[in-house]
Parts: C-alpha cells; structure tokens; sequence
C-alpha cells in the first residue's frame, strides 16, 4: 500500500449515515431551558404558594397576640415563700 | 414567540448567508426553538457529512451532529456573524469531532473488527486502511481526514478549526511523516 493508495482511501471513506426525519426534534427536545424561562416557571409556581404561606403565618401570629386572658407564663415557679431561689442561703 | 418566515424563505436551503438565515440566528438567539429548528434542518445534511468522515458507526455520528447544534444553541451569543452562519457550526462540529477523537483513543484501545461502510473497491484495502488509521494518533487522523479526506488545503482547515496556519502545517508534516513510516514499517 502507498501513501497514494491511502489518500485514495480517505477521499472514500465515509460513513453513510444522513439524518432522519426526527433528528431536529430529538436536538430540541435536549435543548437546556433559558434561565429566564426557569424564572418565569418559579415566579408562576412558586410565588403565589410563598405569599400564601406568609398570609398564613401572619394570620397565625395576629390570632396569638388577640387571644383574651393570655398572660405571659412566668419563668420561676412561684409561692408565696419562694420569692427567690437562693434563699436557703439566708436562712439560719 | 414563533419567528413566522415566508413558506418560500422555509423551504429555501443551502450554505449561503441570507436573510433569511440572519433573521433565523437572530430568532434563535432570542430563545425561540422553532427558528433553531429551522436552522437544525438547514445544516444538518452538513454536519452528519462531516461528522460521517471521522466516524464510522450511526450513533457516534448521530451523537456528534446533536452535540454540534446543542453547543450551537449554547454559544450562539459568541456567533458574531461576520462569516455564515454555516461555517461557523462547521467549526464546532470539527471541533467536537476532534474532541470526541481524542476521548475515544482513551476510553479504547483501536478495534481490529472494521465495518467499511462506504462501498469500496477492494474490501480488503478498506480494512487496511482501517487498521492503518487506527495506529495513527487522533490528531494525525484528524488533519489527515481534511487533508485528503475532504481535500481542504492547510489555509481551509487553519480557516474553518480556528488555528493557525503554521499550527495546521506542523499537524499535517508530522501526520504524513507516521504515516509514510508506517507505510515503510508494513512492507
């Protein structure tokens, strides 16, 4: 074999592969989505369920701070002879 | 947002720069998938030609053409316009091919077992050539193909790749130089 027999060759080598009727929806179908298609998608989808979940909470929050009675617990268990917990020390 | 094109502009077809296909680019930039298609189907009987040259089996073709568009899609914001739109996704492909090239060689070792899929003269001549580009490095195989495959000239393919001239002439002296070796080491 010569180096004229090989460019022979390579001007004949080709796969003979074309494209099918399906090959451009196949490229579309992996085309990654643009960000701001991404955004627009979280804007529709998310948002409304973030303000709904505010709304909720803050509903939530009025409700507690309205309830009639409500008195803050206090942070001590109190008697009438435990005024302070270290007392005991005072005590001959 | 569909680009709406003139049925007669649609179905017009070929590698030369219009503006048709400008409008099309354009569209396609702006994120609309039916003007990307229609420049999937203007170019894609090119790319699977190319791609066909260096590989032979359907779906490394077929992977390499889908790879060149998606890359086009990604990178259409550094297409700048100033050469046709077809040589730029020309040069992707090549260079996804040249990529894939490279990779190949890594993950196997050159098969023995070869499938000419173009009809040759003498089947025994296609499975030497066969073995014989398979000892050579994807490089070597790379410039080879464009050389005397697609018969480019070294300005061509400095042109169409994006390396220099002299870069693409060292490639081709050093590809023939192992192939005329092997040629003299197999007699």
């Amino acid at each position: 074999m010569t180096e004229e027999h090989v460019r022979q060759a390579l001007r004949e080598r080709r796969a003979n592969v074309s494209p099918d009727a399906g090959f451009a929806v196949r490229v579309l179908a992996r085309l990654p989505r643009r960000e701001i298609s991404s955004l627009a998608w979280a804007a529709w989808h998310v948002l409304p369920a973030s303000l709904a979940l505010v709304a909720v909470l803050a509903v939530a929050v009025i409700a507690t701070h309205r309830t009639p009675g409500a008195s803050p617990t206090p942070n001590v268990t109190s008697s009438p002879s435990a005024g302070d917990p270290l007392d005991w020390l005072l005590q001959p | 947002m569909e680009l709406v094109l003139p049925l007669a502009m649609r179905m017009t077809s070929g590698p030369v720069r219009d503006a048709a296909e400008e409008a099309l680019v354009a569209a396609s930039r702006g994120g609309d998938e039916g003007a990307f298609g229609e420049l999937i189907r203007r170019h894609q009987n090119r790319v699977f030609r190319l791609a066909g040259r260096f590989f032979r089996e359907r779906e490394d073709v077929e992977d390499v053409a889908q790879e060149t568009f998606l890359a086009a899609w990604r990178r259409l914001g550094t297409y700048e316009a100033r050469a046709p739109f077809e040589h730029w996704i020309t040069r992707v492909c090549l260079r996804l091919c040249y990529a894939k090239l490279g990779a190949d060689k890594k993950r196997t070792e050159p098969s023995t077992h070869v499938e000419p899929a173009a009809p040759h003269r003498d089947p025994a001549a296609a499975i030497d050539i066969e073995r014989l580009l398979a000892r050579l490095t994807p490089s070597d195989r790379f410039v080879l193909m464009l050389l005397d495959g697609e018969g480019w000239s070294v300005k061509e393919i400095a042109g169409r790749i994006g390396w220099t001239v002299t870069n693409v002439k060292v490639r081709a002296f050093r590809a023939r130089r192992r192939l005329r070796l092997l040629l003299e080491n197999d007699r």
